[in-house]
C-alpha cells in the first residue's frame, strides 16, 4: 500500500470523511471478520473490535504532532485488532485459546517490525477510554460545565447558561469537577 | 499538595498566569513530583476535552457504519411471482399475520412480564437532613413522586452546601440509576460503599440494582451475596436471588 494511501486514510479518520471511513469499512472488515472468526470470535465481536481499532489509531494519531506509519494501513489496523483480540480473550479467560495463540501474537508483529508502535497505540488507546469512561461517571452538570469550559465560553455565559447564583458558583463547581474527575482518574490508575 | 498548587495548575491552563507565577510553575515542576503528576493529568484532562466532540461525533459514524457494512450473508435473489400467485400469497399471509398478532394479545402478559428491576426498585421516601428550605422540600417531593430529573438537579444543587448528606448522595445516585447514568450511579453507591455509614448495605443493594437493569446477572449475584443478615435489605437480596435464573 503506498505513503499517500496511508495518508489518506489516517487523515479521512481524523476528519470523519464519510465516504472513506465507508471505503474503510468495505476494504478491511470483511478482512478483520475473516480472521477473527477463524481465531474464536463473531462477526458481532469482529464489528465492535474493527471501531474500536480505528479510534485507537485515531487517539494514535491525534496525540501526536507528527506521525507517519512504518507500515501499510491495513497492516497496522488488523495488527491492533490482534492486539485488542488476544487481550479481549484473556479479559473473558478462555485461557487455553489463549495460550495457543499467543505464541503467534508476537511472531507477526515482530516480523512485521511494529511491534513497539501496536503497544504505543493500545496503551494511549486505553488511557483516552480510561478518561472517557471517568468523565462520564460525573454529573450531568459537570459534564456540562467542563465541556462549555472547553469551548471557550465565558465564566458569565456558562453561568447563565447554567442556571448558576453565580461566577464565584461557576469557579467553585468547576474546581470541585476537576477535583472529582482527578480522584477517579488516580482511583482508575490503581485498579 | 495545597490548594494554591491547583490555583496555580488551573491559571496556567486559564492563561492567567503572570511572569512571576509562570517560573514559580516552572520550579514546582522540576521540584515537586506530585504537582509534576497533577499538571500531566490536568494536561491530559484538558487535552481529552478538547478531543471528544470530535471523537464521539466518529465513533458514532463507526457504529453505524458497522451497522451496514461488511455482511457476508448472500442477498436473496429477487424472484418474479405472477400476480395471482402474490395475491394467494397475500390471503394467506395476511391471515396468518392477523392469527399471530391475536395470539400475541392473549400472551402478552406472559410473554413481557414486568422486568425483574420494576419489580424491585421500590424507593424508600427521601428524608433530608437539612429541613425546612423549599428547595428541599421540592427535591423531597419530586424524588418521592418519581420525577427522578427534577429531584436529580435539586438534589445535585443541595449537595453543593450539604455535601455530608449521605442520603442526599443515596438518592442523587437512585435518580442516576432511574435515568439509565449507569457509570455515574455506580460511581456514587462505591463512594458510600467504601464509607463507614449505615448505608453502605443500602448501597450495595442500588449496585445490585444497577447491574439488574443492565441485566449483568453475575455482578447482581456478586453484590446481593455482599448484604449481611439481618440487615433491612437482607431479605429483598435473597428474594431477588431466588428470582435469579
Amino acid at each position: 500500500m503506498p505513503a499517500n494511501e496511508n495518508q489518506r486514510f489516517l487523515k479521512a479518520l481524523c476528519e470523519g470523511d464519510d465516504a472513506i471511513l465507508a471505503e474503510i469499512y468495505q476494504r478491511f472488515l470483511p478482512l478483520a471478520i475473516s480472521w477473527l472468526t477463524t481465531n474464536s470470535g463473531t462477526v458481532e465481536e469482529a464489528r465492535d473490535i474493527f471501531a474500536d481499532a480505528l479510534i485507537a489509531i485515531y487517539d494514535k494519531v491525534r496525540s501526536e504532532k507528527t506521525f507517519e506509519l512504518p507500515c501499510s494501513f491495513d497492516k497496522y489496523l488488523l495488527g491492533i485488532i490482534r492486539y485488542k483480540w488476544f487481550d479481549e480473550l484473556k479479559r473473558k479467560k478462555r485461557e487455553q485459546k489463549v495460550r495457543n495463540q499467543e505464541i503467534t501474537r508476537y511472531e507477526i508483529e515482530r516480523e512485521e517490525n511494529i511491534e513497539q508502535l501496536l503497544i504505543a497505540t493500545q496503551q494511549n488507546h486505553a488511557r483516552q477510554e480510561m478518561l472517557d469512561r471517568t468523565f462520564l461517571m460525573l454529573s450531568a452538570l459537570c459534564q456540562q460545565l467542563l465541556s462549555l469550559y472547553k469551548e471557550g465560553h465565558t465564566p458569565a455565559a456558562i453561568t447563565q447558561k447554567l442556571n448558576l447564583n453565580e461566577v464565584n458558583t461557576y469557579y467553585r463547581r468547576k474546581n470541585a469537577c476537576i477535583g472529582r474527575w482527578s480522584k477517579l482518574m488516580n482511583s482508575s490508575n490503581m485498579d | 499538595m495545597e490548594p494554591e498548587d491547583y490555583q496555580l495548575i488551573d491559571q496556567h491552563f486559564s492563561g492567567k498566569l503572570d511572569e512571576a507565577r509562570r517560573q514559580r510553575l516552572q520550579q514546582k515542576l522540576a521540584q515537586d513530583a506530585e504537582f509534576a503528576a497533577a499538571f500531566q493529568l490536568r494536561t491530559e484532562m484538558e487535552d481529552f476535552l478538547e478531543k471528544r466532540p470530535k471523537r464521539e461525533k466518529l465513533k458514532a459514524k463507526l457504529q453505524a457504519l458497522g451497522a451496514t457494512s461488511g455482511s457476508l450473508e448472500k442477498e436473496e435473489e429477487t424472484r418474479i411471482i405472477p400476480l395471482a400467485q402474490q395475491r394467494r400469497r397475500l390471503f394467506w399471509v395476511a391471515g396468518v399475520a392477523a392469527a399471530i398478532a391475536l395470539i400475541i394479545l392473549a400472551l402478552w402478559p406472559f410473554l413481557f412480564p414486568t422486568s425483574l428491576y420494576e419489580q424491585f426498585n421500590e424507593h424508600r421516601p427521601l428524608a433530608l437532613q437539612e429541613r425546612g428550605t423549599s428547595s428541599t422540600a421540592q427535591a423531597e417531593t419530586a424524588f418521592n413522586q418519581q420525577d427522578y430529573a427534577t429531584a436529580y438537579d435539586l438534589l445535585d444543587e443541595y449537595l453543593q452546601t450539604q455535601p455530608d448528606d449521605l442520603r442526599a448522595q443515596l438518592a442523587l445516585g437512585i435518580c442516576a440509576l432511574e435515568m439509565d447514568r449507569f457509570a455515574e450511579a455506580q460511581s456514587i453507591f462505591e463512594t458510600i460503599r467504601q464509607g463507614q455509614s449505615a448505608l453502605v448495605n443500602s448501597a450495595t443493594w442500588y449496585m445490585a440494582l444497577t447491574y439488574l437493569k443492565q441485566e449483568q446477572i453475575t455482578e447482581v449475584r456478586n453484590y446481593l451475596e455482599q448484604i449481611p443478615d439481618g440487615t433491612f435489605w437482607y431479605k429483598k437480596a435473597q428474594e431477588l436471588l431466588g428470582k435469579l435464573h
